[in-house]
């Protein structure tokens, strides 16, 4: 199989079948949050979660800015 | 009275010069236009996830959902936020990864390649008014008056000022980078506020004590009129019209890597999305009053510690920034790749095209600026803009990637037109029978002389040929 139609596979039962699965499983987390008016849920346990998870993926990006360090012809 | 000390204005302006630093720094890395436009097709997973939050979010994504917030409660997450991302998961999952392979630079190269040169110079002038982003400017106005007590005007000139700064020297590299620092600051710095505000209103009870005279704010499907619900949901498909977008998942170091970061940003999008509305009902509940906007950044600011306060305003700024870089870039490419370029006899340099991609986004800085304080909120502005475009453009682009049938110059010029001239009409002429919003009436429009005018006429493959 050539790399081109490999990049178009989808991996459902992968990384893509989670983050797809992942999408409506928090939908349903925050719909029983707001339904049951839960105030853990929507006051800390959101906020604090995208909050490390944006810096999570922040501090990846500079993972790799600090391995390849020259802009001109490395991944940055 | 004036919200930021001088201390946070310290700190907001170092990291402004921060981020033009970065902007200078790749600015050495600019070699052609591949390298200005698409980053050289190098773009890893987490700096597409953060370029791709902070440019589709802009000030008005922030902002703007938290007036909405305001103005229609629970209901605009539930309806609107939901029903848009899992709207645009094929967008992640079949067409983008197709997009990544294609040879094809921006929008208007595409529509070159299925309709034929008309078409694409058609599209690239429209595409061009779609990335003046009127909105952001409008955001960034409000933004202004409300943080520093300067007027609209003097503050959209300085945001613009700044992007154009940033998207001439850096290019898409520097643009994605500062977008990057610009996406955590953003999210990090609107979302630290929430377990404060929240303890502070008194939680859910506290919300439904202050909203008794409108609960239909706090009912999961209350609040948005259907009417109104339909057009929202049918503008967030507006994405698979998207210059930035295309340009991202160019730019991806693989179709893999361009749909997963998609993938990422839609969880992320949701949970942002549910915070921001929640700030729209707790500014609702506390000046109940004031306009959406204003409330939101005093009632912020004024809880806020000094220097903490720094982070907030250069996340609400950085989103508006970010979106206009992105748009401002892909705008100045369409002046010059797709018009200019097309339009001129002799073909271009590649420096050439680097410097007048510049000129070009100096242009749209310009043009948006010079509209941008028309409308009264910045989503009117960014509906208004969004709405025109998406009318004219969805059926042609999302046609040329996904349709397997025959595509001629006719249909793609029907499907422009149409949508445009259906949508202007119902903008400026609505109908008082009944509610009806004008995006709602021109896309089936678009739709249906799309399919006719493709009947008609030799596709671009016949032309070809029959040139050979």
């Amino acid at each position: 199989m050539s790399n081109e139609k490999k990049g178009l596979e989808i991996s459902w039962l992968g990384l893509d079948g989670f983050l797809v699965a992942l999408y409506f499983i928090v939908v349903g987390i925050i719909y029983y949050a707001i339904t049951t008016q839960n105030d853990l849920i929507v006051g800390q346990i959101l906020p604090y979660g995208i909050m490390i998870t944006v810096s999570l993926i922040f501090i990846n990006y500079l993972s790799i800015v600090f391995k390849f360090s020259k802009p001109q012809d490395k991944k940055l | 009275m004036l919200l930021l000390s001088t201390f946070d204005n310290v700190v907001i302006g170092v990291f402004t010069v921060f981020i033009v630093c970065i902007g200078v720094y790749f600015s050495r890395a600019v070699k052609d236009m591949e390298s200005f436009y698409l980053g050289s097709r190098n773009l890893p997973w987490s700096l597409i996830v953060g370029a791709l939050v902070a440019t589709w979010y802009g000030g008005v994504g922030t902002i703007g959902t938290v007036e909405y917030g305001a103005i229609y409660g629970l209901s605009v997450w539930v309806i609107w936020c939901v029903t848009a991302h899992a709207g645009r998961m094929p967008l992640a999952l079949w067409v983008g990864p197709k997009i990544h392979i294609r040879t094809d630079i921006t929008v208007p190269d595409l529509l070159e390649s299925t309709y034929g040169k008309g078409v694409a110079v058609l599209g690239a002038l429209m595409m061009f008014i779609y990335c003046t982003q009127v909105g952001n400017v409008t955001a960034m106005g409000f933004i202004g008056e409300a943080a520093w007590g300067i007027s609209n005007v003097t503050a959209g000139a300085l945001c613009v000022g700044l992007v154009v700064v940033l998207a001439v020297l850096g290019g898409l590299m520097g643009v994605a980078v500062t977008d990057m620092v610009f996406f955590w600051a953003m999210c990090f710095g609107l979302t630290m506020v929430m377990p404060g505000q929240w303890a502070d209103v008194g939680g859910w009870a506290g919300l439904k004590q202050a909203l008794a005279d409108t609960p239909k704010m706090l009912e999961p499907l209350g609040g948005l009129t259907p009417m109104k619900a339909f057009m929202l949901v049918v503008l967030s498909f507006g994405v698979y019209a998207d210059p930035t977008f295309y340009q991202r998942f160019s730019a991806a170091d693989s179709p893999k890597a361009g749909r997963r970061a998609l993938l990422s940003c839609f969880v992320i999008w949701i949970c942002f999305d549910i915070v921001l509305t929640l700030a729209g009902l707790i500014v609702k509940a506390k000046y109940p009053d004031m306009a959406p906007a204003e409330g939101y950044i005093k009632l912020v600011l004024g809880s806020l510690p000094e220097g903490v306060r720094a982070l907030f305003i250069i996340g609400l700024v950085g989103g508006t920034v970010s979106a206009l870089d992105g748009y401002f870039l892909s705008g100045g490419a369409t002046l010059a790749n797709d018009l200019y370029a097309r339009l001129k006899k002799d073909s271009l340099t590649q420096k050439q095209l680097v410097t007048a991609s510049r000129v070009g986004i100096v242009i749209v800085a310009v043009l948006a600026l010079s509209v941008a304080f028309q409308f009264p909120t910045a989503q009117d502005a960014f509906i208004f803009v969004s709405s025109l475009w998406m009318a004219a453009g969805f059926v042609p682009i999302v046609g040329a990637l996904v349709w397997p049938g025959r595509k001629t110059a006719l249909g793609g010029y029907l499907g422009l037109i149409t949508g445009a001239l259906v949508f202007s009409y119902f903008k400026f002429f609505p109908l008082e029978a009944f509610e009806l919003e004008p995006l709602v009436a021109a896309l089936p429009v678009s739709f249906a002389l799309w399919v006719i005018g493709n009947q008609f006429g030799k596709t671009v493959q016949e032309k070809s040929e029959e040139a050979v």
